[in-house]
């Protein structure tokens, strides 16, 4: 019998600033997840307005990304392995009125035979710039936290950044 | 003013709610649907979804949610109503670590997914149909697909089946006719009002 695809399971819109975002106690009862984000850099400018990933707290070298960029001067594609977490190279800076859009899809997250695989589309309208990552935590546990945050020591979420987290069956 | 309390109306036994669902389930408007899934508990050659026409009347457009763990280096592949013959275009733009590149081709086949001979990194793949059951127009698929593996890539895909037929079923498979998908590959497919 069908079933809805989509459980809306958390949004958070900050009303202050925040030096991180952490979805914890994600319950393992859905196929997916899905990853909204409307973010701002509450100080920084590029190249520090990035949009970071971690899951499960894992600082270690355990993320491998590879990106496909475009904006009005050309394209491109780069690649990191054994980083400690998975990047996303373009939020909005704190100079900017609009907001970068982020969707990530967590495929298999709950799932223990296999290593998590997270696509990535990111939109940063100020700079003209859009994305698309692939990218993977070599660990085969469930996924129960996903923290976002800007580098560290380089800023915050800015006030009005929204995370909305959804399970997909 | 008189008050008329209705604990002393007289019935015998009641329940008393605050909300107006009254213990019932809320109804859920939802637009997007989980229709069937597939995860293999053992190799498999193809996955096939058929007898899709049962979907026709209250859909209209598809998805399939693919995490694959491939046989060998390799892309997979998708046909629709079995159609084996020269009826699909699909053209990709890729990023693999280092550049990117764009490619389009006419084919026996939609190409999907590229991903490495592994028990443990999948290949992704967000597979949309749009109007899979229209019989006015040919039928066009989005891929959004990547690996972060030894077979780097993130693609952004599309795709024609030019045909007019209503999608009745799908099969994916590896490229190389030998292949086989390996264990905990899934396959989902959703619904989309």
């Amino acid at each position: 019998m069908p079933t809805p695809k989509y459980t809306a399971l958390a949004t958070l819109t900050l009303t202050s600033t925040d030096s991180e975002v952490v979805f914890s106690s994600i319950p393992n009862g859905y196929r997916d997840l899905m990853l909204v984000s409307a973010t701002r850099n509450s100080s920084q400018s590029a190249p520090y307005n990035q949009y970071r990933i971690r899951v499960n707290g894992d600082s270690g070298a355990n993320y491998s990304v590879v990106r496909m960029l475009g904006d009005s001067s050309g394209i491109g594609s780069s690649s990191e392995s054994g980083s400690v977490e998975f990047t996303v190279y373009f939020s909005e800076p704190s100079s900017a009125s609009s907001y970068a859009v982020t969707v990530s899809q967590f495929m298999d997250y709950a799932q223990t035979d296999k290593h998590k695989t997270i696509l990535t589309r990111n939109d940063a309208p100020s700079q003209g710039i859009t994305g698309a990552y692939a990218a993977r935590w070599a660990n085969t546990a469930a996924i129960t936290s996903i923290s976002i945050f800007p580098p560290p020591g380089f800023g915050a979420w800015a006030i009005g950044s929204t995370f909305s987290l959804y399970g997909v069956k | 003013m008189a008050v008329k309390s209705l604990a002393r109306s007289g019935l015998i036994t009641f329940d008393k709610y605050s909300s107006m669902l009254a213990g019932n389930a809320a109804f859920d408007p939802s637009s997007d649907w989980l229709l069937e899934e597939q995860v293999l508990t053992s190799a498999a050659a193809s996955v096939t979804f058929s007898n899709l026409a049962q979907y026709a009347s209250e859909y209209q457009h598809l998805q399939l949610r693919i995490v694959a763990l491939h046989s060998a280096d390799q892309n997979g592949k998708m046909n629709f109503n079995n159609d084996t013959g020269s009826s699909y275009s699909w053209h990709q733009v890729q990023g693999n670590g280092s550049a990117v590149s764009s490619y389009g081709t006419s084919d026996v086949w939609m190409q999907i997914g590229y991903g490495p001979n592994s028990t443990t990194q999948p290949v992704v793949s967000i597979i949309d149909i749009l109007d899979a059951f229209e019989t006015t127009k040919y039928k066009t698929t989005r891929v959004f697909t990547g690996s972060a593996s030894s077979t780097n890539n993130v693609k952004l895909m599309s795709g024609s089946w030019r045909n007019t037929d209503a999608i009745s079923t799908i099969v994916v498979a590896e490229v190389g006719g030998s292949g086989s998908y390996k264990i905990g590959s899934r396959f989902s497919l959703y619904g989309v009002k």
